[in-house]
């Protein structure tokens, strides 16, 4: 599932002004039928507002949507949030950009 | 992980209203919809009105959506003990005059207006003898 997560997600991540990161935490990385996607999407406000930053939810929203039909979650945070945050929501697995190491 | 605009469990509903129900400062409290309530409080303070979330950590993001989506809300709680709010979910809400708070400072800001119940903050404790900012003496 995480590799079709992905692969939706390219489809648009790259063209997603502002979008920095995105990373899938929670039951998805434990158990193999979860009832719920959890994802953190990360931003620059100096390109994408706080106010304007759902946008890029509903756009997470509709690519994951292609793959899965799971309820999904969406935590925005702006890169600082991100940085004082992330090890409260978990690291998680990072999706976008992908890493190819 | 509940976002902003997901309804609170009923047994955080329950909660909410029977310890906002029973703050001293509060005079009376109705639910207006799924997510909002108007509190009217004794003698000056001023109404609120709340917007209960159940948010892990409420972003500038979410207080940017909720006053979109309601803009008379003045306060935004999230309701259970593990959740919390950003640095910057706080300040966003400074700027617009909403108080950004867990449940706990909730109870605590309702006693103030203006820039203390937006900046609500508890008293410091004495960890060694329990008492309200007097230092370690």
């Amino acid at each position: 599932m995480i590799t079709d997560l992905q692969n939706a997600i390219v489809k648009w991540a790259p063209r997603a002004l502002g979008l920095t990161e995105i990373r899938l935490f929670g039951s998805a990385l434990r158990v193999a039928s979860p009832r719920d996607l959890d994802f953190v999407i990360v931003y620059d406000k100096k390109v994408v507002l706080p106010a304007r930053a759902n946008g890029l939810r509903l756009k997470l929203k509709d690519a994951v949507g292609t793959v899965s039909s799971l309820p999904c979650d969406v935590t925005l945070f702006t890169q600082q949030e991100n940085a004082l945050n992330r090890f409260d929501v978990g690291n998680g697995r990072r999706l976008w950009p992908q890493s190819f190491e | 992980m509940a976002e902003w605009n997901e309804r609170v469990g009923a047994e955080s509903i329950e909660f909410f209203e029977k310890a906002i129900s029973g703050h001293d400062k509060v005079r009376s409290l109705e639910r207006i919809d799924d997510q909002n309530y108007e509190l009217e409080r004794f003698g000056k303070l001023a109404s609120v009105r709340v917007w209960l979330c159940d948010v892990y950590r409420v972003s500038a993001a979410d207080v940017a959506e909720i006053q979109a989506e309601d803009p008379e809300v003045n306060a935004i709680v999230t309701i259970s003990n593990w959740n919390d709010v950003t640095v910057e979910g706080k300040e966003a809400g400074q700027e617009r005059n909403v108080g950004v708070f867990t449940f706990k400072l909730l109870m605590g800001a309702l006693n103030y207006d203006g820039e203390r119940f937006l900046d609500y903050r508890p008293p410091e404790r004495n960890r060694k003898v329990g008492t309200k900012g007097l230092g370690a003496h």
